[in-house]
């Protein structure tokens, strides 16, 4: 018998080295071309250069504002983030002696109220050092508040769970990583990396949806809620953005990119209004800073999927953004 | 529990431990464990379905004894087997079947107020009715003596290895080898862990992809043109295939590591040259079953052939819808009666009984073209098998028997790089089977490989498995 469990070992470690060495030095083969995006802002992160002016925000921004229309600024927006890691990319820009003088940030409601990527994206595309997986993850059991996604209802009981799976992400689990590894068998690579050099050379710019218009329904229209409420973790880390961004003289502009008409139809009107009342409340917390409270609305022709805009529409609102801010 | 589980994982390790480790030395306690941990692994599903694997055990233990005692109720004690058998069976299975088709032929039948029943079909009901209803055949027919050990007999039934997915055993087979001291082997025990290997890739990686397509083309088959639907119904023949032979792979696997030996369930059907051959390749642990219990108490082939051609209709008919309650699997039945009939009544349906071993290369190609034709009229008896009612399965045929200008269009929403990877699986697995044809399972070959090299194809294997198994599903035949 010792010898067939030994069998079964050899064959056991084997497969298992193999995995976590795929899993930890191979993650442009095998990983969605989102990684290539974030993996660009951690870079970007980790170097000083010249620009004085940058974005942070998610995909809704990251597809919205083409830099080479501007001039002078470079978008470290990152697709699925919330406040939560815009918090961490200004902290880290400021750390590394970035000259920083003006932000623009954007969230789109949905990423105010939930945090649906801080395991899927965040984590997993290693953006977090484990000192600042601590830190959110210490923040969220103190404020008791919904976490990541709003079936999981933060307690006690499942931080630990939390804290463990978090931690067997940042150590590079293979059980984590399956799905992402059986959808591309390693031949993610030759596209992510001309991905990744498209992004660079496009400052951060990146298109989501293709199409020349899309009158379908944004997430928040979909989820047809009668209010908006920001999550407590998402409110703590964006108000830290503002307070970080002050003690540092960065101003900060808060915008609104737009939605398509169909969906802005959609959502309820006590959802914008309470979606304003945030932003309103931020504004008179920040005075010092610029907050757009207002939903912005674009035909559904300047759209490329239901949540961003085409490039018709991003040279509409590039340039709109060019005249306010820039 | 599904053996493509955590849940799963865990449980064996535990029980191979205690198994193993533990009650090495007591035959006895092996088998109540055996029977302790089968009531677990189906628990683990649906506690509540234990009471009927139970009730069923106590039954045709009881009436087992009864059939060896008496002399003049013996058909009388048999009958009561096949009743309460097939009670149960009927009950769970085709009682709502049974009204909604009487209810569409006259629907004054029935009061207003009078419903189908609101119950779930205990998972694997089939597999265990027929081996149960098999042990009270064989005693009345004197070919075993009645079990005098009541924990062996229900450790036999509830076989967990075996239990939801088959094969389906014989008493006279299995029953005996819970009466023997079991040993470790270590060549047994590698030789199933090969083949548990190959059955998970088979399910996981094979017939799991395959079915992410299958879903999306059979759903959706009125937006498909003629190519991808063919090209659905043979993703759906490897998937089917690749989910049952896995499953049986698994089990026979599972049980060689427990010092059991199962019947072979396949011999890589997709290589028959007529419907025949593939009938003595597919699932032969229910074809031989019938053949036994039904074909032979029929007359068999030693009646005229107006009786033989009967018997092959009833046959094939009753394991249509021993399959599922649902005349889908009645018309998949009897296009395969229909297909075997030209092969009885021109005496050819024992032709091709063993592999052609020449080399010729003519004899080669035809028979590449006979295995090629057998495998089409399979594929398009599975479109009946798969689809929800006859209507749509009529309406995906039609579709793929039009021609017009875009029927070979193809989606290109369907070409992703896991489509691919898909294909490539699947002539992976029909290679090794290929290579292993002569043999007993797919990944045999391999053991005439040095030891490096075996490392090397395990290792792969157990890296594709391990990816593609981040999905749980069920096995098809779960159902059954």
């Amino acid at each position: 018998m010792k010898f067939f469990l030994k069998k079964i070992l050899i064959i056991s470690i084997l497969t298992g080295s193999i995995l976590v060495m795929i899993v930890s030095l191979m993650p442009m083969h095998f990983n969605s071309r989102l990684y290539a995006r974030w993996k660009y802002v951690n870079d970007e992160l980790a170097s000083i250069d010249k620009f004085n002016k940058v974005t942070i925000g998610d995909s809704r921004l990251m597809a919205a504002l083409d830099p080479k229309l501007v001039g002078n600024v470079k978008q470290l927006c990152l697709p699925g983030g919330t406040p939560i890691e815009g918090f961490y990319t200004l902290s880290k820009l400021i750390e590394n002696n970035a000259k920083i003088d003006t932000i623009v940030v954007s969230y789109s409601p949905n990423h105010l109220e939930i945090h649906k990527s801080f395991f899927e994206k965040a984590l997993k595309y290693e953006f977090y050092e484990w000192q600042e997986i601590y830190e959110i993850l210490h923040r969220a059991d103190s404020l008791k508040t919904i976490f990541w996604a709003s079936e999981y209802r933060y307690s006690e009981h499942k931080h630990s769970k939390i804290s463990l799976k978090a931690r067997l992400i940042y150590l590079k689990n293979p059980f984590y990583y399956r799905s992402e590894l059986a959808s591309s068998l390693l031949l993610r690579g030759v596209s992510n990396w001309k991905e990744y050099d498209r992004i660079k050379n496009n400052l951060g710019y990146a298109a989501f949806g293709n199409k020349t218009q899309s009158g379908g329904k944004n997430e928040e229209a979909i989820s047809a809620k009668e209010l908006f409420v920001v999550d407590d973790l998402i409110d703590f880390y964006i108000k830290k953005i503002f307070a970080l961004a002050e003690r540092h003289h960065i101003h900060v502009h808060y915008i609104s990119t737009p939605m398509n008409q169909t969906s802005v139809q959609a959502i309820s009107q006590n959802y914008k209004t309470s979606y304003s009342n945030y932003l309103l409340q931020l504004s008179a917390i920040f005075p010092s800073s610029s907050v757009e409270t207002t939903i912005l609305t674009y035909p559904n022709n300047y759209f490329g999927d239901p949540s961003h805009l085409n490039y018709q529409g991003t040279l509409k609102f590039s340039n709109r953004l060019k005249k306010l801010y820039f | 529990m599904l053996f493509n589980s955590l849940d799963f994982a865990i449980f064996f390790v535990v029980f191979f431990i205690i198994y193993w480790l533990i009650l090495k030395n007591s035959k006895k306690n092996q088998n109540l464990f055996i029977l302790f941990s089968s009531y677990i692994f189906y628990g683990w599903w649906d506690w509540r379905f234990l009471s009927l694997i139970a009730l069923s055990t106590i039954i045709d233990f009881t009436l087992g004894q009864l059939l060896s005692v008496s002399r003049s109720h013996k058909k009388f004690i048999l009958s009561l087997s096949i009743v309460s058998n097939l009670g149960i069976l009927v009950l769970f299975k085709y009682f709502n079947f049974f009204i909604d088709s009487l209810k569409a032929l006259n629907p004054t039948m029935f009061d207003e107020g009078f419903s189908t029943l609101n119950v779930i079909l205990p998972v694997g009901i089939s597999f265990y009715t027929f081996q149960t209803l098999s042990y009270s055949i064989d005693i009345y027919n004197k070919k075993i003596d009645p079990e005098q050990n009541f924990i062996a007999f229900a450790a036999f039934v509830s076989f967990f290895p075996q239990l939801v997915a088959g094969p389906i055993e014989r008493a006279s087979h299995l029953l005996p080898q819970f009466m023997v001291k079991r040993v470790f082997s270590y060549s047994k025990s590698v030789e199933g862990i090969r083949q548990m290997l190959w059955g998970f890739f088979k399910k996981v990686v094979i017939a799991d992809n395959c079915a992410h397509f299958v879903n999306i083309i059979f759903e959706n088959y009125n937006d498909y043109s003629g190519a991808v639907l063919i090209t659905g119904a043979i993703l759906f023949a490897f998937q089917i295939y690749g989910d049952f032979s896995g499953y049986s792979d698994i089990a026979i696997g599972l049980s060689k590591i427990l010092g059991f030996d199962l019947m072979k369930n396949f011999a890589f059907p997709y290589f028959s040259r007529d419907i025949a051959e593939f009938w003595r390749r597919w699932h032969i642990s229910l074809s031989t079953w019938f053949r036994d219990y039904l074909y032979i108490p029929l007359g068999g082939s030693r009646v005229s052939i107006l009786l033989q051609i009967r018997n092959t209709f009833i046959i094939f008919i009753v394991s249509g819808f021993w399959h599922g309650a649902n005349w889908t699997f009645i018309v998949w039945g009897l296009i395969h009666a229909c297909m075997y009939l030209p092969l009885l009544l021109f005496k050819s349906n024992r032709k091709n009984v063993e592999f052609d071993k020449s080399l010729n290369l003519f004899s080669t190609l035809i028979n590449s073209v006979k295995m090629l034709s057998t495998f089409c009229l399979v594929t398009i008896a599975w479109i009946f098998f798969r689809s929800a009612n006859i209507a749509e399965a009529w309406s995906y045929l039609d579709r793929v028997s039009t021609f017009n200008e875009n029927y070979f269009v193809f989606d290109p929403d369907l070409i992703t790089l896991r489509f691919v990877f898909t294909i490539s699986f699947i002539f992976l697995g029909i290679y090794s089977e290929w290579l292993s044809r002569e043999l007993n399972y797919g990944l045999e070959w391999v053991k005439a490989k040095s030891n490096y090299s075996q490392y090397v194809i395990y290792t792969f294997l157990a890296i594709l498995i391990f990816v593609y198994s981040s999905s749980e599903s069920e096995f098809i035949y779960f159902q059954f």
